[in-house]
């Protein structure tokens, strides 16, 4: 027993304790070293997890600290170690920078840390709380733009939507089952033999709308442009990998164990996946900001990532969370470096806007055609290894039609990634006043998740492990 | 590691160093030069250690890189790969030198590109593993879409995005059947891998063959192209810069038609017979419409793009006439199309440098003031027309010789194509070079340079080998044409 297994969480929420009133009531641009602290406070959490790892801890016999919730946990936590050098640099251009930012960036990720770790339905629920509420605070912290406001109500709603779906979902299965965890619903359901009745099958189907909505599939993907667009960017950068990976981490997890109740639901998983990607795709094509076209993209691989759950067994699951590792860095890289393009005093987000970019920017150039190929599926990437593998294990469960139906959207991507990468380097050049020079705070991170996306994409065979192995903690 | 990897690794050390030395003028082509005759001489010493004798994969290395998928880094080379690979080889220096003086901007960024280009159709020709082999496949995609793209002609970008989804567009079908193949090598052997001499092995249904040859052949066809599939090449070769094109003809297209000779026929051959009397129609009206396209061109290189296209309908038409003579007339006809195209689109090169213009209607006369360039043009022209003596007449005897053994009618319809050949190229030579000059333009145009003969003088050398002593080039691919045939479907039935 004890609580070991909470520490990684607990340091983040102490650090964010210590930010909030050691900065309280400081004014913008204060020397009291936040975003140094916030840093710190995710390193050491990251070691701490480190520690942790082929240890099995279980803390109040509900949170746990598995293979697979470490793995997440990384996945996180790597993110947060991204973003707030990148929210650092670019907060501070659009004069945005404040302690309690980095003070709510730690306790939602605390949140999701909290979420991929437990097994218990209540907990995960709080989580899941606790991870959006400081994520809707971030979206709207762009208090004087409109549109962001607008985003963080919206995504609020959706958001509340959703958890009410969950908790509904969570209420029917106790009412079933007596329990709130996984592994007691499972037993209680699997001792009921075949004849389950309505109430379990609606009790899934509450969990998996709530979930739907915090990953952003198809029907239930709405929220996703405008928050994407209306947050700062830093911010929608961090809402599109480490809030996906939590989120998915959790359903993961839940269908898990709750999946193996009945076939039919791979049918309705099925025809999520491919709306989501057909629908994320098609709607992608005619996007012209930046952070819409990455929005509608996210919804494709949802798709793409349910395609693993769907296939199921450990090939499945191992290629859907290598996935989310591969997706995790490719995407902060492409909002990285569309932070890294922004003109002076104004975020600069209008593909159009960038003809020629890529030669008189290097740095964010290349970093962005290396993101886009990679969410292209094209090889030498992680896209490419992590697509390999997720349409790898569906073909060996027999899904042909799903993987046809996928590489097609495949295709069709490629298209909208491409013209990225065109408008770059072929585009006529745009007469481009005052660019921000790149201070480290955003070269790092887009060299880090440069290098990753090609380095995990040329041997991925370390990393491939450590999920397969995080994936195993699942049976 | 070996000399194969160094094949793939030379040119890619070379791309990062041209990469690095752009803020010196002058450094990336000859550093671009450097390397890629370093990657020739490389290339050379694999002829020189290739033992003619042997059937099989030869120089094979073999490097662990994802054990647990089964994915490993496999290479070698036999008959089918070697002169593709030397065909490589020894065009990337010439396209360098074709760039030397037209490319003026982001000069490091293009020669860069090309030297990754190299390492990747290297890679493509060499990987005995088929997850290696479609890394590389696919890959070799991005440079040249970039290549087309940046350097281009007016309508650049639409070439660019329409010959990168056109050939996506099959890669993503044959990716299917990779992950198939894969999974029915899991099940049956209980070992995942790539291996493609373990794929050999694999038993399948009737049924099950038929769709993976023609998720396999959808990726090969649109990338040879085979007709109805081929409408984005002549746009990427009109838009592409002089060195692109050749890389693209020379080699890309080269790419398909290995495929097919190395995977989608022995992995597949039942489902490859089923199809073969269609694919011989569509090879042979390739053969055809692409020549009676290329008659009414108004553009040179346009011109000399739908003669690839009828020029590569006889490649498929050997391959799938299952005959040794064919099949050894295909990978001739390949290298010997590789020069001689390869050889056409620089000296339209060289002609739009001097005129800034590839319309046939204002040239004419040019042999008055080119005297030389005349020469050579007429050479290269006769070869790709098929002109005995000369290294296309080798190529496309053998195909039809092959072909009247299999398959007679579609050889009788083919033949055909090589005096439409005759008419086109006879036809545009014409028009361009003899006649009396009426566009006071073409008059007193600079006749060919030090550097344009140096660059010519070895295709016209090699052109002239081929043709005269063809056996120094046929007898290594014995082995090992003999046997894909043995594995084909008419070889099974011999037995």
């Amino acid at each position: 027993m004890g609580a070991a297994a909470l520490v990684p969480v607990l340091i983040l929420v102490t650090t964010a304790v210590v930010i909030a009133v050691g900065g309280a009531g400081r004014a913008v641009g204060d020397r009291f070293p936040s975003a140094g602290l916030a840093w710190l406070g995710a390193l050491v959490s990251v070691l701490a997890c480190l520690r942790m790892w082929g240890h099995r801890l279980r803390a109040l016999g509900m949170v746990d600290a598995d293979a697979f919730s470490l793995f997440l946990s990384l996945l996180v936590l790597f993110a947060l170690l991204l973003t707030v050098p990148v929210a650092k640099e670019s907060l501070a251009r659009q004069k945005l920078e404040q302690p309690a930012f980095y003070s709510l960036l730690l306790l939602s990720a605390a949140g999701m840390l909290l979420l991929v770790s437990s097994r218990h339905l209540v907990v995960i629920f709080v989580a899941l709380e606790t991870m959006s509420v400081g994520v809707y605070a971030l979206t709207g912290w762009a208090r004087d733009r409109i549109s962001s406001l607008e985003a963080s109500v919206k995504y609020f709603f959706y958001g509340a939507f959703a958890s009410a779906f969950f908790l509904y979902g969570i209420a029917f299965f106790y009412v079933v089952s007596g329990s709130t965890d996984l592994a007691g619903i499972e037993a209680a359901l699997l001792a009921r033999g075949h004849d389950l009745g309505a109430l379990p099958v609606v009790a899934l189907a509450l969990l998996l709308v709530g979930f739907a909505y915090k990953i952003a599939a198809v029907p239930f993907h709405m929220w996703a442009p405008d928050a994407y667009q209306g947050a700062p960017t830093v911010v929608t950068a961090f809402m599109a990998v480490a809030v996906k990976t939590a989120a998915f981490g959790a359903l993961l997890r839940a269908t898990g164990s709750l999946l193996t109740l009945g076939e039919e639901w791979r049918a309705v998983l099925w025809v999520v996946a491919v709306l989501s990607m057909t629908l994320g795709n098609l709607l992608a094509i005619v996007q012209d900001d930046i952070k819409r076209l990455l929005a509608y993209s996210s919804v494709a691989h949802v798709g793409y990532l349910l395609v693993g759950v769907i296939a199921g067994g450990v090939a499945g699951r191992t290629a859907a969370l290598f996935y989310l590792l591969g997706y995790s860095f490719m995407t902060f890289g492409a909002f990285a470096a569309a932070i890294a393009l922004g003109r002076r005093g104004e975020e600069n987000l209008s593909i159009r806007s960038w003809g020629g970019l890529g030669w008189t920017h290097p740095l964010p150039g290349v970093a962005m055609s290396l993101s886009m190929l990679s969410l292209a599926g094209i090889p030498t990437t992680v896209g490419f290894v992590g697509k390999f593998y997720l349409f790898g294990s569906a073909v060996g469960e027999g899904y042909i039609a799903l993987v046809l139906i996928a590489v097609i959207n495949t295709l069709v991507s490629v298209y909208y990634y491409l013209r990225v990468v065109m408008v770059l380097y072929m585009g006529a050049p745009v007469p481009h006043p005052g660019m921000h020079p790149l201070g480290l705070g955003l070269r790092l991170p887009l060299l880090v998740s440069s290098l990753a996306t090609v380095v995990l994409g040329i041997l991925p065979g370390p990393v491939m492990a450590l999920a397969r192995r995080a994936a195993l903690e699942l049976f | 590691m070996g000399l194969l990897t160094f094949l793939i690794l030379v040119p890619l050390a070379g791309s990062v160093m041209v990469g690095i030395s752009g803020r010196w003028a002058h450094w990336p082509r000859r550093l671009a030069l450097g390397f890629s005759l370093v990657v020739l001489v490389l290339a050379a010493l694999l002829w020189a250690r290739f033992d003619p004798a042997q059937a099989e994969y030869q120089l094979v290395e073999s490097l662990r890189w994802a054990p647990s998928l089964g994915i490993s880094f496999l290479v070698g080379v036999d008959g089918m790969s070697l002169f593709l690979l030397l065909l490589t080889a020894f065009l990337t220096p010439l396209s360098v030198l074709a760039s030397w003086e037209s490319i003026q901007e982001k000069t490091a960024a293009y020669y860069a590109l090309l030297l990754v280009l190299e390492s990747l159709m290297m890679g493509v020709f060499l990987a005995l593993d088929v997850f290696l082999f479609y890394v590389f496949w696919e890959a070799v995609l991005v440079p040249m879409y970039l290549l087309i793209g940046v350097w281009g002609g007016e309508r650049r970008i639409y070439a660019a995005i329409k010959f990168f989804l056109f050939t996506m567009g099959g890669s993503v079908l044959m990716l299917v059947g990779i992950l198939f193949c894969y999974h029915l090598q899991d099940v049956q052997t209980g070992a995942p891998s790539f291996d493609l001499r373990l794929w050999q092995g694999l038993v399948m249904s009737q049924d099950t063959q038929q769709w993976l040859f023609l998720a396999f052949f959808a990726g090969f066809a649109i990338k040879i192209p085979i007709f109805p599939l081929h409408t984005w090449l002549p746009d990427a070769h009109v838009e592409a810069p002089t060195a692109g094109s050749v890389i693209l003809a020379g080699i890309l297209l080269k790419m398909g038609a290995y495929g097919l000779l190395r995977f989608a026929v022995p992995l597949f051959p039942e489902g490859a017979r089923t199809f073969t009397p269609a694919i011989l129609t569509l090879a042979v009206i390739g053969i055809l419409y692409g020549a009676l396209l290329a008659m009414v061109q108004p553009d040179l290189k346009r011109l000399v793009a739908y003669s690839s296209v009828s020029h590569l309908g006889f490649v498929v038409l050997g391959i799938f006439s299952f005959d040794v003579a064919g099949v050894e007339g295909a990978l001739f006809q390949m290298v010997s199309h590789g020069l001689s195209t390869g050889a056409l689109f620089i000296m339209v090169g060289m002609i739009y440098d001097r005129r800034h213009t590839r319309a046939i209607e204002d040239l004419g006369g040019l042999k008055k003031s080119m005297p030389r360039f005349a020469g050579v043009f007429l050479i290269v022209l006769l070869s790709s027309m098929g002109l005995p003596g000369l290294s296309g007449f080798v190529g496309e005897f053998l195909v039809l010789l092959g072909a009247f053994q299999t398959a007679p009618p579609f050889a009788v319809a083919a033949a055909l194509g090589v005096i439409l050949a005759a008419i086109y190229l006879l036809w545009m030579y014409k028009r361009v070079m003899l006649g009396e000059v009426k566009n006071p333009a073409n008059d007193h145009l600079p006749d060919l340079s030090r550097r344009e003969g140096m660059i010519l003088l070895p295709i016209v050398i090699l052109i002239l080998w081929m043709g005269v002593a063809p056996s120094t080039f046929l007898r290594p691919l014995d082995g090992t044409v003999e046997r894909f045939v043995s594995r084909t479907p008419s070889g099974a039935l011999e037995e």
